[in-house]
Parts: structure tokens; C-alpha cells; sequence
């Protein structure tokens, strides 16, 4: 358990699933949402119990964010971390959008940095946001996210498309962002 | 007037897996197989039969892969349609063909053709392409359809010690049906429906003396 | 935004049999899921569990039971989607809603909530639905959609002990006469 001045971070937990399930909201459709094919995936919280008891497949992968006072205020995943891979995806999903702009979420993002260049040693971390996700997206390039791209009408949702946004943050910009950080 | 191809696209199926598994010495194919390199040959040849015939009877799947088949000389390449999202209507396209024909108007037509059967057979809104940015002419290829370059993703894959970047593009159906449009005023006679008529003519009559 | 109820589909999972079970006391519901009368309720329990299993399967499948459910009024029915056509874009449903949410007058928000579904989640291109002949007020709602009565199946359907034709109702996207109300998410 990772204990910050404003977020406590840890590996999630089978308890954790009825909260765990209101991120997965079908009327607001995410990025965090998308399945391999990149369509949305709503698990049912059978499914989602299910995944939670796997500590195998979870650990090290899928993370639950508290505030100070235990209230659960989402989640955190490295997903697609394998021997041969050097990057990988991360997602930050909180279920109030507006604590993107919190540090309570730069924590967040300090604990997938640390987790992800300095622990796996991994090249690079990409994260993905649809159109509709601009706080998700000012969050990430505020943290030095750099667009590769906009993938056009990809994800079908609500009954129309959106486009996806992949961003990268590779490990020697953010080595420099946080030197700048510190002055 | 119809040009007549003599090249072919179909559903793979078991009897091509020793064609199929020969090409593995190919550096290309490997690469079209996003083989991680520290598999074994057995490993490799588990994947090829996982891909030859798995669709069959099958309603819904997330993967087809294709042969191309060459009047002359039977099979000279493979496209897969994977990551179908049957919801998004959208899918990846991967292509390969042997080095003798990579840089004929075989190529050109089979890709063609794959994305005939991925927008008119399968209803796709879109087509995903990713191909190796050191891969000039594949992306050629790719952006002389229509498909716009959407994703530069930098140091994105490793292969023998060097990291590369990939291209990632999308072709959306109203892109496809201006090229469709386009390909058919100046190459009649290379879609899908008039490559089933050629293939029937071929196995009707015998081949010609030259 | 609305103040309307927003009905959509779930899919059914092992938390939602007791409901369903209790559902099973109306005919209405017992006919939908083609029970028997004369089925012991262990026997029905055990038919409900392996239904659920398989409506609970990946989201891809061919179709299956889905709750519909509210976020005024939780769940107030089942639909069932069938025959799921992923290259044609097509599927036939049927829905049944319990006697509450039917005294309530909430039939025509949740077959919207079932067509929704099926356009805008599932990106379908057309579903079609049978409605029984003499069952005027669910013809009604099927026309207040924009579908079109396609063919009358005759003698098709068994009411009470009746031969009943249905008329096969079909409804394309390009068709379709969305609610004013009907804005989902944000």
C-alpha cells in the first residue's frame, strides 16, 4: 500500500467490487472502458468479482485509488506488461472527472511513473483518451503525455463514434519533467 | 477493359500449413506473425495452425485469415483480419506476400481485394493498418488507398536488437468507397465479384498452351 | 438532460435470479421464458441458472436475456435478444416487464430502452420483433417506433390455448422515431 499526502494507493481488492463497478458506466463511455478490440466492455459484477479474486493476474496490474478518508475515488492499471514489451498501457480512471485536475491524481500519476520506468524498467508508457475525455486528456499532457495521434471514429458508444487519442510519455522526458519539477 | 489478375484471395484452411509454415524463414513473415524472436520453431508453427482454418463454422470471429493464392503458383501470401470489434465495425489488416511478387501489382490487387472483403463482406466502418515505418513500401501501398496516417508511434517495437517506429493508419468507409469509386474507372475487373467469375472460368477451362 | 427515467439493458448475472424468480409468480413472465406450469420450482431455479450463465456469456455472443433496468425504477423486466446477426447487423428481440413497472405505464419507455439498446450500444442496422395479432396496444407501440408490420405469421403463436397469428414487425435505424427525450449519457 502506497500512502501519499492525498491519495493511498493499493492492489485491488475482492472487496472493492461493488465500488469498482460504478467506473464501469455505460452512459459515459472512457477510455479505461476499452477491451482488446478497443470496444467498450461493461463486465457484469459477477465477471468483476471474478477478476478481482485472481490475485495472479492482478498483481503488480490493477491498483484501487482512496482519498485520506478510505473513500474510494477509482483505479489505476499497467496494462500489457510482458518480458518482451518495453512500454506499456496505463490508465487512471476516477470516477469524479474533475479530481484529473487534484493532486490527489498527480500521485496517482508519480506511483504509475515510479511503477512503470523505475520498477519495470519500461521505455515508455502509453495511455489513450476518447474525444470526450478532456480533463483525462489535459491530466496526461500535463504530466508530459505527447500525442502520437487521433485514430478517427473508432469506438462506437451512445449511439455514435468517437475518435481515440493515443498519447506516449517516454521514460527520459519524464526523468526531465521531474528534474524540472524539482527546480 | 477487365483485367484478369490471375491471383486469388480465400479463406486459409489446414492443407496450406506446410506452405505456410516454409515462409517462416522469411524475415517479413516474422514480422507479419509480430513474433516475439525467442519462440521456437514449434511455438511458430502452433500460431500458423491456430490461424489456418480456425473460422470455420465459426459465426462470430474476432480473426480470418486469408490466402493468396496465385493461378501460377498456388499460395504466395497471407492477410489476416484480426481484432474485428463487431460492435466499432472495425478490424486490423495485416498483409504478407512473398518476396518474388512484393513488389508486383499482386500485391496491390490482394490488398485491394482484402479491403473489398473486409468493407462490402464484413460491414466495417473501419480498417486499421499498422506497418513499420522503415516499411516504405508498404505504407505506399497503404496511403495510394486512401488511408491516412494517423498514429506515428515512436521506438514501438523491438526486432534483432533495434527499436523501430510504427505507422498506425485508418482507412473509414467513406474513404473506401472514394477509392472504390476511383479504382474503379482505371482497374476494372480486379474486385471480388469479378475475381469468383475469373477463378470459375480457370477451373473450367484448362489452361491454354502458351 | 432529463427528468425521464432512462431505461436500458444489462446483462443478467447470478445477483438478479432471486429477482427473476420472484418475477416467474406472472404468467406473463412464466409464458416469456417459455415456462411449464407443472415444473417444480428447484426444476425452474436450476432452467433460470443455466439461462443466466449463458446470457452472462461474453458481450459477442448470438443474444440472450437481458435485464432491462432504470436508474429511477431498478430492474422492471427482461428482454431477450435473439439471433444476433454481428455481419448483418440485425436481431430480433421480444421483451416482457413485471406487473409494477406495466401498471406504471412504462411499456413504451423500455421497449425504447430495448431498440436503443440494440441501436446505440450494439450498433445494430435493423431489428425486427413478432407481436401477437390481438395484442393491439403492443402493436401500437411497435408502429409508434417507425417499424413496419413486414409479414403476418399465421396461426404462429400459442395464447392461452389459442392459435394466434403475429405480425413480424421490422425496424430499420435509418427508421427509427427516437423518444424527444431519449438522451443518453452526457
Amino acid at each position: 500500500m502506497i500512502v501519499g499526502d492525498h491519495a493511498v494507493i493499493r492492489a485491488a481488492d475482492l472487496d472493492d467490487s461493488p465500488l469498482l463497478h460504478r467506473l464501469y458506466d455505460v452512459s459515459k463511455p472512457r477510455s479505461f472502458l476499452l477491451g482488446p478490440s478497443r470496444e467498450v466492455l461493461i463486465p457484469t459484477r459477477d465477471e468483476l468479482q471474478e477478476v478481482l479474486s485472481r490475485k495472479d493476474l492482478l498483481s503488480g496490474v490493477f491498483f484501487v485509488v482512496e482519498d485520506k478518508q478510505g473513500e474510494l475515488r477509482g483505479c489505476c492499471s499497467l496494462r500489457g506488461v510482458t518480458s518482451s514489451a518495453f512500454f506499456s498501457e496505463m490508465a487512471v480512471a476516477l470516477v469524479d472527472e474533475a479530481d484529473y485536475a487534484t493532486p490527489l491524481a498527480d500521485e496517482v500519476m508519480d506511483f504509475i511513473r515510479y511503477g512503470g520506468f523505475h520498477e519495470r524498467k519500461l521505455r515508455k508508457l502509453m495511455g489513450h483518451c476518447l474525444d470526450r475525455e478532456a480533463r483525462y486528456r489535459e491530466f496526461l499532457v500535463r504530466h508530459g503525455f505527447v500525442s502520437n495521434g487521433v485514430q478517427r471514429e473508432m469506438v462506437y458508444a451512445l449511439g455514435r463514434y468517437f475518435d481515440l487519442e493515443s498519447l506516449s510519455l517516454f521514460r527520459d522526458a519524464a526523468d526531465d519533467a521531474l528534474q524540472e519539477e524539482a527546480g | 477493359m477487365a483485367l484478369k489478375a490471375r491471383v486469388y484471395i480465400r479463406r486459409a484452411e489446414r492443407e496450406d500449413l506446410d506452405t505456410v509454415v516454409s515462409w517462416r524463414e522469411d524475415p517479413a513473415f516474422i514480422r507479419f506473425l509480430y513474433g516475439d524472436r525467442t519462440r521456437s520453431p514449434k511455438q511458430i508453427r502452433e500460431q500458423i495452425v491456430g490461424m489456418l482454418g480456425r473460422t470455420a463454422g465459426h459465426t462470430m470471429p474476432n480473426g480470418i485469415f486469408l490466402v493468396v493464392d496465385s493461378e501460377k503458383s498456388g499460395p504466395i501470401g497471407l492477410l489476416s483480419i484480426v481484432n474485428i470489434g463487431w460492435r466499432n465495425r472495425s478490424c486490423n489488416i495485416d498483409t504478407y506476400v512473398v518476396e518474388k511478387v512484393r513488389n508486383s501489382f499482386l500485391a496491390a490487387i490482394s490488398f485491394y481485394r482484402v479491403l473489398e472483403y473486409c468493407f462490402q463482406e464484413l460491414g466495417m466502418h473501419r480498417v486499421n493498418l499498422f506497418v513499420y515505418a522503415f516499411n516504405a513500401r508498404s505504407w505506399r501501398v497503404i496511403e495510394r488507398s486512401g488511408a491516412k496516417r494517423e498514429l506515428l508511434l515512436r521506438e514501438h517495437v523491438a526486432r534483432d536488437g533495434e527499436v523501430y517506429d510504427m505507422y498506425g493508419y485508418g482507412l473509414l468507409r467513406a474513404d473506401w468507397e472514394w477509392l472504390r469509386e476511383d479504382f474503379k474507372s482505371h482497374f476494372k475487373g480486379i474486385d471480388l465479384l469479378s475475381m469468383v467469375a475469373q477463378r470459375k472460368q480457370a477451373a473450367a477451362v484448362p489452361e491454354a498452351a502458351p | 438532460m432529463t427528468d425521464e427515467p432512462r431505461f436500458t439493458l444489462r446483462r443478467t448475472e447470478r445477483l438478479d435470479l432471486d429477482t427473476i424468480i420472484e418475477w416467474l409468480d406472472d404468467p406473463a413472465f412464466l409464458a416469456f421464458l417459455h415456462g411449464d406450469p407443472t415444473r417444480a420450482p428447484k426444476q425452474l431455479r436450476q432452467h433460470l441458472a443455466a439461462m443466466l450463465a449463458y446470457a452472462a456469456a461474453p458481450m459477442m455472443s448470438g443474444g440472450g436475456f437481458y435485464i432491462i433496468d432504470s436508474d429511477r425504477h431498478g430492474p422492471v423486466g427482461l428482454a431477450s435478444l435473439q439471433s444476433i446477426g454481428w455481419r448483418n447487423q440485425n436481431c430480433e428481440f421480444d421483451l416482457c416487464l413485471t406487473e409494477p413497472a406495466r401498471a406504471q405505464g412504462l411499456d413504451t419507455a423500455c421497449l425504447h430502452g430495448v431498440i436503443g439498446y440494440c441501436f446505440d450500444d450494439l450498433n445494430l442496422h435493423r431489428v425486427s420483433r413478432p407481436v401477437p395479432a390481438p395484442d393491439s396496444e403492443a402493436v401500437l407501440r411497435m408502429e409508434g417506433t417507425g417499424a413496419k408490420r413486414e409479414a403476418v405469421l399465421r396461426r404462429h403463436g400459442l395464447r392461452d390455448g389459442t392459435r394466434v397469428d403475429m405480425y413480424l414487425y421490422g425496424l430499420l435505424r435509418s427508421e427509427y422515431r427516437r423518444p424527444a427525450a431519449a438522451d443518453r449519457g452526457d
